[in-house]
């Protein structure tokens, strides 16, 4: 079974899909990354798919779940570097992603990511 | 086409009975090519002896498939209808000038005349469908930049991007758009894109499907879509059909969607000039030296 390494940077987790995961090992995945962002409580987690050149409707399924799970746990969910194709291939099937909040690269979606928590921090102190 | 052109036996007898008695024609057959082909434009003139011989061949040969090759190659430099007639004419003419020389062998002129008119239906078939080909090729290839120039992906400023759509949209259009426009949001790096459908005729269901479509599939590339230039007609429209745009973002015009976005991004535009004092009266004074006041 394929593991897919998640990677801690500052607050925020980062996980890039490299190769076409089965159902199987995208389970484990989804298991991984929730217990990980319990252990680190991280504020924020990036999916890079920037290596995928397909995503099918049970990947795209999980990815919104993931989103709304790690949502619960107080953890946005940035999904970054979809390849124009995959996007258009997610829209026909149906599957926009909503609610999940999206950036072309990984940099852009760290930058959302502090932005977000800066924002979140400051109506804290306010 | 071949059905057209397989000789009959008879047919076949009668156009070798042609040939023996035009074999030594090329000189005459020519003449007549060039003058009445010297009509046309001087390259069809000097094409006269090819002509002339490619004829001879096919009584040579009775192949009529390789005329119509020869007919398609005429096609694709340029030759057309009236050049195709010229020959024909040119061709009778010699043959009614060797008939009014040799009287006596009437019968086997019969046969040059029936070898033009198989002659050239070959020809034409060939240089009709060669032209055909041709133009359509050429129509395909002219709408071609046409529909990739009808929605450019423009940058006006960095991150930002505007896709002006003029006229009717359908799926494939809507397809080609769609790609260009996340192609343009990657190369670019965009994070705002501005739709203006002020050229867009007329909204329907199918046309907001393919708006909604690609402003979804920009989102996913993290590019927020901003729809501008609705016009009155089309606003009616869209509500009376029940679309639901309510999760697009719309502005008037491509000029308050610009302000919208620079605002987004902590931008804006001023002025670079300062404000001008308003002027006195003594400036209007000095302007009207008469001292009429408005």
């Amino acid at each position: 079974m394929i593991r897919i390494p998640i990677l801690q940077i500052e607050r925020f987790l980062v996980a890039s899909i490299q190769v076409a995961l089965h159902d199987a090992s995208a389970v484990q995945f989804k298991d991984d990354l929730l217990h990980e962002i319990h252990r680190t409580k991280a504020r924020g987690l990036i999916l890079d798919l920037t290596a995928m050149d397909v995503v099918d409707s049970f990947l795209g399924k999980l990815i919104s779940d993931v989103a709304e799970m790690a949502g619960l746990m107080g953890t946005t969910v940035v999904i970054t570097g979809l390849q124009p194709a995959v996007a258009i291939t997610l829209v026909e099937l149906g599957l926009e992603l909503p609610g999940v909040v999206t950036a072309l690269n990984l940099e852009k979606g760290m930058a959302h990511l502090r932005r977000a928590l800066l924002a979140e921090e400051e109506a804290g102190d306010a | 086409m071949s059905g057209r052109f397989a000789l009959s036996p008879e047919e076949q007898a009668t156009l070798a009975q042609a040939q023996s008695v035009l074999a030594d024609q090329e000189g005459l057959l020519v003449s007549h090519l060039r003058g009445t082909l010297g009509a046309a434009p001087v390259a069809r003139a000097s094409e006269a002896g090819a002509e002339a011989a490619a004829f001879l061949r096919f009584l040579a040969e009775l192949d009529p498939h390789a005329i119509a090759d020869h007919g398609a190659q005429r096609a694709s430099q340029e030759w057309g209808l009236p050049d195709g007639q010229a020959i024909r004419t040119a061709l009778n003419r010699a043959a009614w000038q060797i008939m009014a020389e040799r009287p006596d062998e009437y019968p086997a002129l019969q046969g040059v005349l029936q070898a033009i008119d198989i002659y050239m239906a070959a020809f034409w078939a060939g240089l009709w469908h060669a032209s055909l080909q041709i133009a359509l090729a050429r129509r395909e290839s002219a709408s071609r930049p046409a529909s990739e120039l009808a929605s450019p992906v423009i940058q006006v400023w960095e991150g930002v991007l505007v896709l002006p759509l003029v006229g009717a949209i359908d799926s494939d259009r809507a397809r080609h758009m769609t790609e260009d426009l996340l192609n343009g949001i990657k190369i670019h790096e965009a994070e705002q894109v501005i739709i203006d459908i002020t050229g867009v005729p007329v909204v329907d269901t199918g046309v907001a499907h393919h708006l909604l479509q690609t402003i979804k599939a920009a989102r996913l590339l993290g590019a927020h879509c901003l729809l501008v230039g609705i016009k009155s007609e089309v606003a009616q429209a869209i509500v009376h059909l029940g679309i639901d745009l309510s999760g697009v973002a719309t502005q008037a015009n491509l000029q308050a969607g610009i302000e919208t976005v620079l605002a987004q991004m902590g931008l804006g535009v001023a002025s670079l000039v300062q404000e001008q004092e308003p002027p006195s009266t003594l400036d209007l004074e000095s302007h009207n030296p008469a001292g009429v006041m408005s």
